[in-house]
This record gives structure tokens, C-alpha cells and sequence, in this order.
């Protein structure tokens, strides 16, 4: 029940900060994207004051009234100085911004007008919160955004936050940015050696004439079991005097030369065989081996160059997402 | 969560030391000698783990450190008194604070604690160069919670951004301190200790030369209107009719025996005189912590300005209920020619002549000779005044040793002695003679200040006389002193008794600053000081009423309470006034930056964003593959604004038209 009102609340705050605040690339703080609210200690200040203003009173001591006095002078002060410690400051960011899973990727932020000292924090709450303190002489910032999943992200809000100049007082604001995360899955090594054998076995072994094996793409060697075909049985291990195997095929498209098939990979998780996909596609890259990709929905024709890993890897980050989109 | 060390940026570490080290110097007088001493060693210790010439205190450490110091504040609490002792173990948890700051809390909690060790000390001290050593030390404090969030190391930056702070906030605090309605106090509080100066309850041989040592401010007047003469300048404290043969004492012990005794009804102390005849004055009385008043004979309180617990005796002084804790302010009203004959009645009278004649029996004889040869009672006196006057009697501070406080050995071997040693010796005489006669204790004269335009009475001016009862008259001031050295009773203290005084009184600022080379600056100090008394320290209730009647009328109460909040709206109203005006006059100014953002704005809603690494160029052309005509309005739009932002070029009135149609044309498009 309670939760429930919470969450109404929250929703209907996220919907007045986006029509109050909408995603832009420059942001300039004023009156009307801050918010200023005291902390704690402020309202402990403020309880100082009557405590003060009590003792005053009660030794009828005028100047520790007036003490009182001033220090409720200085919250009203403080609070019109940390307002103006972020007014007036302007921040633009935006682009598209790539990464690993798991690793730090950097958004970096640029402040203007910040010739008055200021100090403050940006904090980001995506969905692992990140910090970073802002240098006040510089005009530039960076953040840290470490991604625990693979996939495309747009930003979440920016919280950037100030205490100064007395903690009596914090302001803050919610900036949204376009900035898009592309987070590609985090490599994850496999025995490439091992694939590579059986491409390269598979090609070499495979007989145009042979109609059971065309069309059918070949999967695995397997130990040969009592009752299975002979047709299937791997002679040519056979012939080499090792133990007797049966090739397996599974139904899937003819690899061209060097693609590298998402369905190929080891593991039985759908992400664990697109980390090992990227593994391998960052190795190939790094060899200079040209190299298409087979993700079953999408085939990247074999290429080679810094542009065609980046189209790559964006497919491999974006895998999966039309899917759920369309099922949605 | 990882525990992580709390670590202090550097300058905040060296303001705590500074802090740690100044802000109990306003409290001195009030700490204790071995208190202060534990304070130093601390401060040194803290100071060497700064300096890291020590480790980190372990937790035993300063467990027994802060044990040490309450063993030690109960072992001395009774003496202290319980204000002095919390204000001790204020201080003690003040300074062993800085051991042990873990967390951001900690840090706040020892500011808090900082801010309010700085202010207590008020209680004890309130004159302006106090207040002004105080106000240093808060600035102080400020700058400390400034350099927390500051990120500063230089101290000179915090210290002017503080300053800032605190002149900023000085309008809102006067005007409060002005407006905010004065409430009386919500419930009893421990008194600070009195710290004797001043004239005391009794008189005992030698009590006033000792007191005519000190050169410390007793209290201030200002006359309105008619200064009375030198020789009128008699201020009365209290009256004291009991002697035991040393010592004289009041006729009741207690102050609240006084009180209900011999308090005259609030109806009864009318002064019957016309109002152009009366003496009106207002006197600023140091904290003396006695309960008396000082008046001219016959005063009251002024009857349109009185102040609240003022008690009027039978024995025409005044007493202020709670004692003379601050300084204070009272205005009062006499009529130096009116007869002191308002209540008396036998019985009081009967316990004016009560002495014991075994105590001086020499006097006691003359006494009764005197009674013999004169009928009339004034002859009597003029004759015991001339015995003074043409006997070799002296008047000095530095009188011969006197064996046992005798008054016989005074009168008739020595002859030489201060006021009291006379006024004790005439009134014991009178009494032997069978004439009711009592001493009063008070001050007598003052020095002009004519800068100030107000009698200043220092504590030296301490006088003591004698009151004669006639039957016809009531009673009747007769000074001895005026006998043996008319000229203390005219002008002051005569040249030779204050090279005495001086001889005698150890070195004193004060005194040094007596000097000729300071006496106008002097002068305009003390009349600082004497404003910021009357001003500040006694800003009552009333003043607080008649400075808002005088400013908006009798209606004033309302307009108190909404003038409080008036100004406080103007203030931050004024404030964001002129910032928006600041930004409305750039926009005015820069309409081609306002068509800009506007555009941008428009764009954004549509979800089109222009990146920084984007040239124009190729954010027309993005847009082209959009919207063609979008593309061309926003291209109409950047032309106009490069010319202007990048050129510096005027922006013309068909350029600014043509912005705002394209804005509009762009919004409109869907």
C-alpha cells in the first residue's frame, strides 16, 4: 500500500523533472532546474540558534541573543550563496560512448562559466552509482560509469550536487544528457585453437556429393556409439588409427571463410557465447585476420579494419534487443 | 559499505588547532587555573599528532585524559559553582573533541560546540572590545566550517570569502535583534559567581582606601538637562546601622529580609515635587552583583521610564531584585532638596543610637561630654566638625597601622585615615551623644566626559558618610570628610592622594593609559563603550517599544511583527530581483543569443540535438535528411547568430524578425 504511493510518487516526480528538465546537450543551471533544501546539520544549525536564543534569554543577555540572531542571518545568507555557487553554470555533454561490460567507461563533461570558485559533485545512479569529485579550476570533468550488463543505454540522470559553502544547504539538479551507452559483452577467452581445428577439419572434410552432410551445417565429433549410422562415422580418424567418432551436424547456414558463427561458440548461455564471440573477434581483429560474423539474425560479411570491429562489436552489444523489442 | 578513514583536508586541520587554541580565550577569567593547564597540554598534543611528531592517541589514551578531567571538575565542582562547572565541562568535551573525529558528524558536532563555547562567554563579559574579540573568534568558526567545503588551502581566500559571510548576515541579525519581540526569561538559570568589586555589604576600617585603589569603572550617568554641582554628587548605595564595635553592618543580614521589611509600597515613594524641581538621570551600572542601586537623594525611579524589580527601602536606596548580574540601565528621577522624613518611626529610630560603649570608651566618654555641654543638636555637630577641621587630622590613603580597628586610637592618637575611618568615628560619636546617626555607603563625584557628555565614577570614588537625625528635618547629610579635606568633596581625588593612589595601586592599563598623551582617546573609547552599554547590552523590552513607537506609532505591534518578515522578503526578494534583471538585461542585449537557445530548445523537443563536435555545417546537412524545411530555418537562424556571437557584429531589427519567424516556424513544424 505504502509502497504503492511511493511508487506513484516517484513516477510522477520522474514525469515533472522530464518536462521541467528535458534531455538536452547543454544544460545552464538557474532558478529553474535547482533544487536547494537544507541538510541536517542546517537544521541542527537552526535548533543552534533557538537554543542560543533561549540561553539568551533566559540570562537576559542581548548579545547572546544577537549571536542567535546572526547565525539565523547566516543560514539565510548560505542559502542564497550555495544557490549562486551553481547558478549561472552551464554543462554540455553528449555523444555516443562505448565500452566493455564491467569496465569504467568515461563520459566526459564540459563546464563553462565556472570562473567563480564553486565545488560540487556529480554523482550518477546508473545502475551502479559512480562518483566523481569536480576539480573547481577546471573546466572540465570526468565520470566514471562502470555497466554491469551488455546492451545499449541511454543515460540516466546526472545528479550533480553541492554542499558549499557552509553544509548548511544542499542544492542539486537532475541533468539528462543524449549520451548513449553501446556496452560490449566482456571477452571471455576460449580455446580458439580448438574451433579453428574444427573449421578448418570441417571444410577440409566435407564433400560436395556427400547429400546428408550438405545443407547441414557440421556442429561436432562425437564417440562413436553402437547403432549410428556408418554413413556418419569420421574415417578419415578412422584411417589415422585414432578411435572411431561420428560427425555430428546441426541445422544451421553454410560458413563462409573465416565467419564466426554465435551458435559455433562454447557454453550454454547465450551471453557467455557472445562474450566468447568477442573474445574471438578482438583476437582476429588484433591477428589482422579478416573475419565476418554470423548472429543468426544478422551476418556481417567478412572484412577487415578498425571500422568493421566497431560495427561488430555494436552487433554484438545490440544482440538480442530487437528481439525482445518485437516480442514486446 | 568499506569504513573509510574521515580525513580533514589540510587547512581545516590547521584551523582546528588555531580554533582549539583561541576560542577559549575569552573565557579566561572563568576557567580555572588547572583546567587551563590540561587545556594546554592537549592543545600541544593535538598539535604534535599534526605534526605527526606523535602517533594517533589510542583509545585508552584519551578515555583516561577525559576521565582525568571529570575526576578533576567533581573534585572542584562545589567550589566553582554550577554555572562555572558546566561551562568547564563544555570546555572539556570542547577540547578533547578534536581526538576523535571519525565522521562527517563529528565534525559538525565539534563546530556546533565551538560556535557555542565562543558565545557563553558573554555571560561573564559583555563590553564592546569583548564583544569585538568574540566576533573575531566566530569569524574564526566560520572559516573553519568554510574550509571544509572550500577546498582551499590558502587562508587568506577563507578568510575574505568568511568576512563576506558575516557582514552579509549582519543586516538580517540587526534587524532581527531590533524587531524581534524581547521575552523574558522562561525559567531560572545559575548565576555567574561573583567576582567581588565594588563596594561590600559591610564597612570595616581599611575596606574603602583598598577599594579607592582600583581605577575600574563603577557607573555612568547622564543628566538630562540641569547637572546638578560637584558638591551635590552624592550616590547612595546602602545605609548601615549596625556596629559591633568593628565592623558596620546592615540592620538586617539578608537581601531578601530587606526586601520584605523594609520595601516601601510601590503607591507611597512619590516625590511630592513639582516636576521642573526633579533631577532626571539615567545611570549605567557596571556589573557589580549586589543587589544595590545607585540614586541621588531623594530619587525614585522615573516615573514614565521604570525599570522592571526595581525595589525602593525605607531607608530611601533602591535594590534591584536579581542583583546587578550585566550591566544595566536605569533611569531615575530626584529631588535633591526634599527632606529624608518619609517613614520613619521610633522604634527605627531608638536602634540608631544602640552602641556598645565598652568598645571605644574614650569616644563613648566625649560623646557624653559633647551631650552635656550642647543643647543644641547642630552646635554639637559644627563642634565636632570644627575638632576636625583645626586639629592636625589628615586625610589619606596610607593611614598609620591602627591596633584592633579602634576607633579610639583613630580619633584621638593617629588622626589620619580615609572616609570611612571618619564617617565611622562621627556616627559612633553622634550615637554616644544620644543623636540617631547611621553611615551610608555610596560614591561620591565623578569625572566628566565631554565628548560623551556623561559623568563617568570609577570604583576609587567609593565614599562613605554619615546621616544625623533632626526631628524637624528628618535626616541630614553631614560629611566629615568635607571637614578634613574639603576639596575630595568638591573636586575629587586632590593631587597628593592620587600620587598616592598611585604609588600603592600595582601597574594597571588602565592606569597607564591615564596618561596625558591618552586622555582624548581615551575619552572617545570610553564614550564607545558607554554607547554600546546603553544601545546593545540594555536593549529592553521598553527601549525596544519606544524606538518602534517612535518609528511607526502606537500601532506598532503589529507592524513589529510584519516588518520582521517584510524585511526578511525583501531581502531575498531584492536578491533574485536583481539577478533575473542581470539576465534579462543580457538576453535585451543579446537577442541573437536568445533566438539560439530558443532554436536549440525547439530542436531539442523534437529530439535533435546539436553535439559540440558537430560544425554547422554538418548539422545542416544531418538535419536535411530530416526535415528540408527545419533545415532551412535553423540555417537562417545560426547565419544570423555567427555574424553577431563571432563577429561582433550589431544585429540588425530585420535579423532579429527573421530569428524569431524562424523559431516559430521551426516549433511549429511537427
Amino acid at each position: 500500500m505504502f509502497k504503492s504511493i511511493v511508487q506513484r510518487f516517484k513516477t510522477k516526480f520522474n514525469a515533472f523533472i522530464d518536462r521541467r528538465m528535458p534531455t538536452t546537450g547543454i544544460h545552464k543551471l538557474s532558478h529553474k532546474n535547482i533544487f536547494i533544501f537544507p541538510t541536517w546539520f542546517g537544521f541542527a544549525f537552526l535548533s543552534f540558534a533557538v537554543l542560543l536564543f533561549v540561553l539568551g534569554t533566559n540570562y537576559q543577555n542581548n548579545l547572546i541573543i544577537l549571536v542567535s540572531f546572526f547565525i539565523v542571518g547566516l543560514f539565510t545568507v548560505v542559502m542564497l550563496h550555495s544557490y549562486s555557487n551553481l547558478a549561472g553554470l552551464e554543462i554540455r555533454s553528449n555523444g555516443t560512448l562505448t565500452g566493455f561490460v564491467a569496465e569504467p567507461i568515461d563520459v566526459s563533461i564540459a563546464l563553462y562559466n565556472t570562473e567563480k570558485r564553486r565545488s560540487f559533485v556529480f554523482t550518477l545512479k546508473q545502475p551502479v552509482s559512480s562518483k566523481t569529485v569536480i576539480d573547481i579550476v577546471a573546466d572540465k570533468a570526468k565520470l566514471s560509469v562502470t555497466l554491469p550488463r551488455r546492451g545499449v543505454f541511454t543515460i540516466e540522470r546526472l545528479q550533480l550536487l553541492s554542499e558549499f559553502p557552509l553544509g548548511i544547504f544542499r542544492t542539486w539538479t537532475y541533468l539528462k544528457f543524449p549520451i548513449t551507452f553501446i556496452v560490449y559483452p566482456e571477452p571471455k577467452p576460449c580455446k580458439v585453437a580448438q574451433i579453428q581445428h574444427t573449421l578448418i577439419d570441417e571444410e577440409g572434410d566435407t564433400e560436395p556429393n556427400d547429400k546428408r552432410v550438405k545443407g547441414d551445417d557440421f556442429y561436432e565429433l562425437a564417440q562413436y556409439q553402437l547403432g549410428e549410422p556408418l554413413s556418419q562415422v569420421a574415417w578419415k580418424q578412422v584411417a589415422k588409427g585414432q578411435a572411431w567418432q561420428v560427425k555430428r551436424y546441426a541445422n544451421h547456414v553454410k560458413p563462409n571463410h573465416n565467419v564466426l558463427k554465435l551458435y559455433d561458440m562454447p557454453g550454454n548461455n547465450i551471453e557467455n557465447k557472445l562474450s566468447h564471440l568477442c573474445f574471438l573477434v578482438l583476437e582476429y581483429h588484433q591477428a589482422q585476420i579478416p573475419f565476418g560474423l554470423d548472429l543468426a539474425e544478422q551476418i556481417i560479411d567478412s572484412n577487415i579494419g578498425e571500422q568493421h570491429l566497431t560495427t561488430c562489436l555494436e552487433a554484438l552489444a545490440r544482440w538480442g534487443s530487437d528481439c525482445e523489442a518485437r516480442n514486446e | 559499505m568499506n569504513k573509510q578513514l574521515f580525513l580533514l583536508p589540510k587547512s581545516t586541520q590547521v584551523l582546528i588547532l588555531t580554533v582549539l587554541s583561541v576560542n577559549l580565550l575569552p573565557l579566561l577569567s572563568t576557567l580555572s587555573l588547572w583546567f587551563l593547564a590540561i587545556c594546554a597540554i592537549v592543545v600541544l598534543w593535538q598539535w604534535a599528532i599534526f605534526k605527526q611528531l606523535v602517533g594517533a592517541p589510542r583509545a585508552w589514551m584519551k578515555a583516561l585524559i577525559a576521565l582525568c578531567g571529570c575526576v578533576l571538575l567533581i573534585a572542584f565542582g562545589k567550589s566553582l559553582g554550577l554555572l562555572a562547572g558546566m561551562i568547564h565541562l563544555l570546555c572539556l568535551s570542547f577540547i578533547l573533541k578534536p581526538l576523535e573525529l571519525r565522521r562527517r558528524a563529528d565534525f559538525y558536532q565539534f563546530v556546533v560546540l565551538s560556535f557555542l563555547v565562543t558565545t557563553t562567554a558573554f555571560i561573564f563579559e559583555q563590553s564592546i572590545y569583548f564583544a569585538m574579540l568574540v566576533g573575531a573568534i566566530l569569524l574564526l568558526n566560520i572559516m573553519l566550517l568554510l574550509s571544509y567545503f572550500y577546498r582551499e588551502s590558502r587562508l587568506q581566500p577563507l578568510a575574505t570569502y568568511s568576512t563576506k559571510l558575516l557582514l552579509q548576515s549582519m543586516p538580517i541579525a540587526i534587524a532581527l535583534f531590533v524587531l524581534f519581540p524581547k521575552i523574558s526569561p522562561f525559567w531560572q538559570v545559575p548565576q555567574a559567581k561573583s567576582s567581588q568589586t565594588g563596594l561590600s555589604d559591610s564597612l570595616t576600617i581599611g575596606d574603602l582606601s583598598k577599594l579607592a585603589l582600583s581605577n575600574e569603572l563603577a557607573f555612568r550617568v547622564e543628566f538630562e538637562g540641569t547637572t546638578p554641582s560637584y558638591q551635590q554628587l552624592y550616590w547612595r548605595a546602602m545605609v548601615l546601622e549596625k556596629f559591633d564595635g568593628k565592623t558596620w553592618q546592615r540592620k538586617r543580614a539578608r537581601i531578601d529580609d530587606v526586601i520584605n521589611y523594609a520595601q516601601v509600597p510601590a503607591n507611597r515613594h512619590n516625590i511630592s515635587t513639582s516636576a521642573e524641581k526633579l533631577v532626571r538621570y539615567q545611570i549605567i551600572q557596571e556589573t557589580s552583583f549586589k543587589p544595590w542601586l545607585l540614586v541621588l537623594d531623594l530619587g525614585q525611579p522615573d516615573r514614565d521610564n521604570p525599570l522592571k524589580d526595581v525595589i525602593v527601602l525605607n531607608d530611601y536606596s533602591l535594590v534591584l531584585k536579581d542583583g546587578v548580574n550585566k550591566p544595566v540601565a536605569y533611569k531615575l528621577a530626584s529631588d535633591l532638596n526634599a527632606r529624608l522624613n518619609l517613614y520613619e518611626s521610633n522604634v527605627d529610630l531608638r536602634f540608631n543610637t544602640s552602641i556598645d560603649a565598652s568598645s571605644n570608651p574614650r569616644l563613648y566618654e566625649y560623646g557624653q561630654t559633647l551631650k552635656e555641654n550642647f543643647k543644641g543638636q547642630s552646635e554639637l555637630i559644627a563642634q565636632v566638625l570644627q575638632t576636625i577641621r583645626r586639629q592636625n587630622y589628615r586625610y589619606t590613603l596610607e593611614p598609620p597601622p591602627i591596633p584592633d580597628h579602634s576607633l579610639d586610637s583613630f580619633f584621638f592618637d593617629t588622626k589620619a585615615g580615609f572616609c570611612e575611618h571618619y564617617a565611622s568615628s562621627f556616627t559612633y560619636l553622634m550615637r554616644a551623644a544620644g543623636i540617631p546617626a547611621r553611615v551610608v555607603l555610596g560614591y561620591m563625584g565623578g569625572s566628566y566626559n565631554s565628548q560623551g557628555q556623561y559623568f563617568r565614577v570609577l570604583q576609587r570614588e567609593a565614599h562613605a558618610w554619615v546621616e544625623v537625625w533632626f526631628d524637624q528635618r528628618g535626616w541630614v547629610r553631614v560629611d566629615p570628610t568635607a571637614a578634613v579635606d574639603p576639596s575630595r568633596v568638591s573636586q575629587g581625588f586632590s593631587s597628593q592622594l592620587l600620587q598616592e593612589q598611585t604609588a600603592l595601586a600595582s601597574f594597571s592599563f588602565s592606569q597607564w593609559m591615564s596618561g596625558q598623551m591618552f586622555d582624548q582617546l581615551r575619552y572617545y573609547v570610553d564614550m564607545l563603550d558607554y554607547q554600546w552599554t546603553k544601545a546593545v547590552i540594555n536593549y529592553s523590552s521598553l527601549a525596544q517599544f519606544n524606538l518602534l513607537t517612535s518609528w511607526f506609532g502606537q500601532q506598532f505591534k503589529l507592524m513589529a511583527t510584519l516588518s520582521i518578515f517584510v524585511t526578511l522578503l525583501v531581502v531575498v526578494f531584492l536578491y533574485f530581483a536583481v539577478k533575473w534583471l542581470q539576465s534579462v538585461k543580457t538576453r535585451e542585449s543579446n537577442p541573437h543569443v536568445k533566438y539560439y537557445e530558443l532554436m536549440l530548445k525547439g530542436l531539442a523537443k523534437k529530439g535533435i540535438y546539436k553535439t559540440n563536435e558537430e560544425t554547422d555545417a554538418e548539422f545542416i546537412r544531418k538535419l536535411k535528411e530530416i526535415d528540408t524545411n527545419i533545415a532551412m530555418h535553423v540555417a537562417l537562424v545560426i547565419r544570423c547568430f555567427n555574424k553577431a556571437f563571432y563577429q561582433h557584429m550589431k544585429v540588425s531589427k530585420q535579423d532579429i524578425i527573421k530569428m524569431r519567424q524562424a523559431v516559430r516556424q521551426i516549433n511549429k513544424t511537427p
